[in-house]
């Protein structure tokens, strides 16, 4: 990314750092904790493909959901780093209840 | 380009490769061979033994051949052709070297293609938002090639990158800003 001819530079986002963030992302979109999603990018002729992994929040309509948050994922990591964001796949894993262990 | 001729005659014999070496052996073979034929001739005039061969011996045994002889006609017959095809492509191509002139008020200058090639490609990199190793160019003539692999998600304007690479290079010289071409990778890389 640069800023255009005047500015001179240019702004590198490292795939790390793109990883991160289409992880925190996808987590809050799907309800679950970040440790348990797992993103992986690629490129998908040109643009960002992202390959997430991880459980969804309970819901009656679980499919429903995971289809709306692949398309939101999609909006805000794209708005987030700035980059066009081609596909979004999304493997569940499993449910996150809203208390999985007894408060002791 | 050079203003006076020395100058202009100098970059000429930089970029193009000097012939004078094929000349040098293409004549040295045709001296030997002329001066085999002579003292052939001389000897057979003067009636003693011949050196190699009689002339007329073998012009006899090349006109009518027999078995074993045909065989040897046809080496040195395919021999000779390809040695006649490398001296005409030797005559007939530019002979250019990896090197470009470039028009200077002062003297005579002429720089290596890759530096060319370099420039194109980090006028393509700036103006493509990529990383400077994402870009490659060759250049060859006047003619430039530029390769860019973009980063994921960021869309490359190819039109945008030719007239950056253009004007580039036209600022070398006009000649090497005409002729460009850019190639854009399907497949893009992470950062």
């Amino acid at each position: 990314m640069t800023g255009g001819p005047d500015v001179p530079g240019r702004v590198e986002i490292t795939a790390r750092a793109l990883t991160s963030c289409a992880r925190a992302v996808a987590a809050e979109r799907l309800g679950a904790p970040a440790k348990q999603v797992r993103v992986g990018l690629g490129d998908h002729r040109g643009s960002l493909a992202l390959d997430i992994t991880g459980p969804i929040a309970a819901a009656d309509d679980i499919v429903g959901r995971a289809t709306a948050a692949a398309a939101e994922v999609k909006d805000r990591v794209s708005a987030l780093t700035g980059r066009q964001v081609g596909s979004t796949h999304i493997e569940l894993t499993g449910i996150v209840r809203e208390r999985e262990t007894r408060v002791r | 380009m050079s203003n006076s001729s020395i100058e202009r005659r100098l970059s000429r014999r930089s970029v193009h490769r000097s012939r004078s070496t094929a000349v040098s052996v293409a004549l040295v073979v045709l001296v030997l061979v002329a001066a085999w034929i002579g003292t052939e001739s001389v000897l057979r005039a003067v009636g003693s033994a011949p050196l190699l061969a009689d002339p007329q011996t073998a012009v006899d045994a090349a006109l009518k051949p027999d078995a074993a002889f045909l065989t040897i006609a046809e080496v040195i017959a395919v021999v000779l052709v390809v040695l006649g095809v490398v001296l005409v492509v030797l005559a007939l191509k530019p002979g250019r070297q990896h090197r470009s002139p470039v028009p200077h008020d002062r003297g005579a200058v002429v720089i290596d293609t890759r530096i060319i090639a370099a420039t194109a490609a980090n006028a393509a990199s700036t103006a493509a938002g990529v990383p400077e190793g994402n870009t490659s160019a060759s250049s060859r003539g006047s003619s430039t090639e530029v390769r860019v692999v973009p980063v994921s998600g960021v869309a490359v304007d190819e039109s945008a990158v030719r007239a950056a690479v253009e004007e580039r290079l036209g600022r070398l010289d006009e000649r090497y800003g005409r002729r460009v071409k850019v190639r854009v990778a399907e497949q893009g890389t992470l950062s």
